[in-house]
């Protein structure tokens, strides 16, 4: 995977996580941790977006494979709002991996 | 090989050029219909010229011609996501702030942006000056006017040196990427270019489209990198305001009894706009048409290398052109759709 992979894939879970957010009232504490959460995965994906960094790196493809792993457990399981609890987390997990994946390329971040 | 690129002159002016310009409005909105029947053209003409024995720069004319057409609308479609950037990210910025909402900073605004204006102007000239390269191979393939050509080469050569030194300026971090490749890529096209200079034209054409393929395909797929860069920043973005859009509706929901029909239709009529752009955005990837583009040029490059083009070859590679056009058909129109929004 390289670096457009992983903006890409950023790019599906922010989408979903709208549409979750979308699915919400505007008051709902829930839709407000998952407007947090959509601010640090858009920041992220910001900083990816602006870096030249080698992504063919071992440790760079070790970090997307995990996340990738992590990507293919909660697709599609995002906008199932009536599992808040579990959105959550899988976002959380998600969000943790890629910034696991960041720490790999630099100081940039 | 040069005799028998010359004694395919009669065969250049009697029958393609027509079909070549006919071949154009193909590209346009409300057109399409008409490919399927210009392409039975096309492959006719095309069969009749080899069977007649004409050689292979008249076989050239009319697809290179389709090539150049599709390659503008997708060059102009990709600037247009380019130029486009720094606003999705102000813009993000702007109304993700209102929506909370939260003081609007202007040091934030610049920091959030992409590109600097140094490093989208020199990706912008880039493609400005790929697509008089393709130009000039269009002119090569249909020229009667060799001194023209040959000057039109020596300024667009001019304008390549004047666009490496632009690049050499850049000094960003997301600037790397594009500085490394442009500056591999960029002296080779120059020597193509010499070469139009120093050569008949028949063999110009060759060689820019067997020795200049390559690097205008890094250099395409370079700026298709920074494309699909600003087209999933853009995608960020809208994917939000489909949100915000949502929110405005239910905050006069949820006003109950006191919510205003009028705002809630108005609020529900912007949704619905907001969904079909949504809908229209999704099939406007820039690197759909840029991929074409490298695959199309893939194509010039292998019809270029056959010595004697049977009638398949014809075919397929007529077949590569049209295809490239039916893509860039797809994503000019859905860019212009979506400019500016």
């Amino acid at each position: 995977m390289n670096r457009l992979d992983i903006i890409k894939m950023l790019g599906d879970v922010i989408t979903e996580i709208d549409v979750a957010r979308g699915s919400l009232l505007p008051d709902d504490p829930n839709r407000h941790r998952l407007d947090d959460l959509r601010v640090l995965l858009d920041d992220r994906q910001r900083k990816l977006s602006k870096a030249t960094f080698d992504d063919g790196t071992q440790q760079f493809q070790d970090a997307a494979q995990k996340l990738k792993a992590v990507n293919d457990q909660i697709k599609g399981s995002i906008q199932q709002v009536n599992q808040i609890v579990t959105v959550l987390t899988n976002i959380g997990t998600f969000l943790d991996e890629v910034t696991s994946l960041i720490k790999t390329i630099g100081p940039f971040v | 090989m040069n005799q028998e690129f010359s004694s395919t002159k009669t065969c250049v002016s009697s029958g393609l050029m027509p079909i070549a310009r006919n071949e154009v409005p193909s590209l346009m909105p409300g057109k399409v219909e008409k490919s399927y029947r210009l392409r039975l053209h096309l492959l006719t003409l095309l069969i009749l010229a080899v069977v007649s024995g004409c050689a292979k720069p008249s076989a050239y004319k009319a697809p290179v011609g389709k090539f150049r057409d599709a390659s503008m609308v997708v060059i102009q479609s990709t600037k247009v996501y380019l130029t486009e950037l720094n606003k999705v990210e102000r813009d993000q910025y702007i109304y993700s702030q209102a929506s909370k909402p939260e003081q609007i900073k202007l040091n934030e605004i610049e920091q959030v942006q992409v590109f600097s204006k140094e490093g989208i102007a020199a990706r912008l000239n880039a493609l400005d000056q790929l697509s008089s390269y393709v130009d000039l191979l269009n002119q090569l393939a249909n020229s009667t006017a060799p001194e023209t050509i040959k000057t039109k080469a020596s300024d667009l050569q001019t304008s390549l040196t004047n666009l490496s030194g632009q690049i050499k300026t850049l000094s960003g971090e997301d600037d790397k990427q594009f500085k490394n490749v442009a500056g591999t890529v960029l002296p080779i096209i120059g020597d193509v270019l010499q070469a139009f200079a120093d050569q008949a034209i028949e063999n110009a054409l060759k060689k820019a489209i067997t020795v200049g393929a390559g690097p205008v395909n890094q250099l395409i797929q370079a700026i298709e990198q920074d494309a699909t860069v600003a087209y999933e920043r853009k995608r960020n973005r809208f994917s939000a305001m489909r949100v915000m859009l949502i929110d405005q509706y239910n905050r006069e929901f949820e006003k109950g009894k006191n919510a205003e029909p009028e705002k809630l239709k108005a609020y529900a009529d912007a949704i619905s706009a907001e969904e079909d752009r949504w809908e229209a955005f999704l099939t406007a990837q820039p690197t759909d048409g840029l991929e074409a583009m490298k695959s199309a040029n893939q194509a010039l490059v292998q019809f270029a290398g056959t010595s004697k083009p049977s009638v398949s070859d014809i075919a397929r590679f007529v077949d590569a052109m049209d295809s490239f056009a039916a893509t860039a058909v797809r994503v000019g129109r859905a860019v212009q759709a979506l400019s500016g929004k």
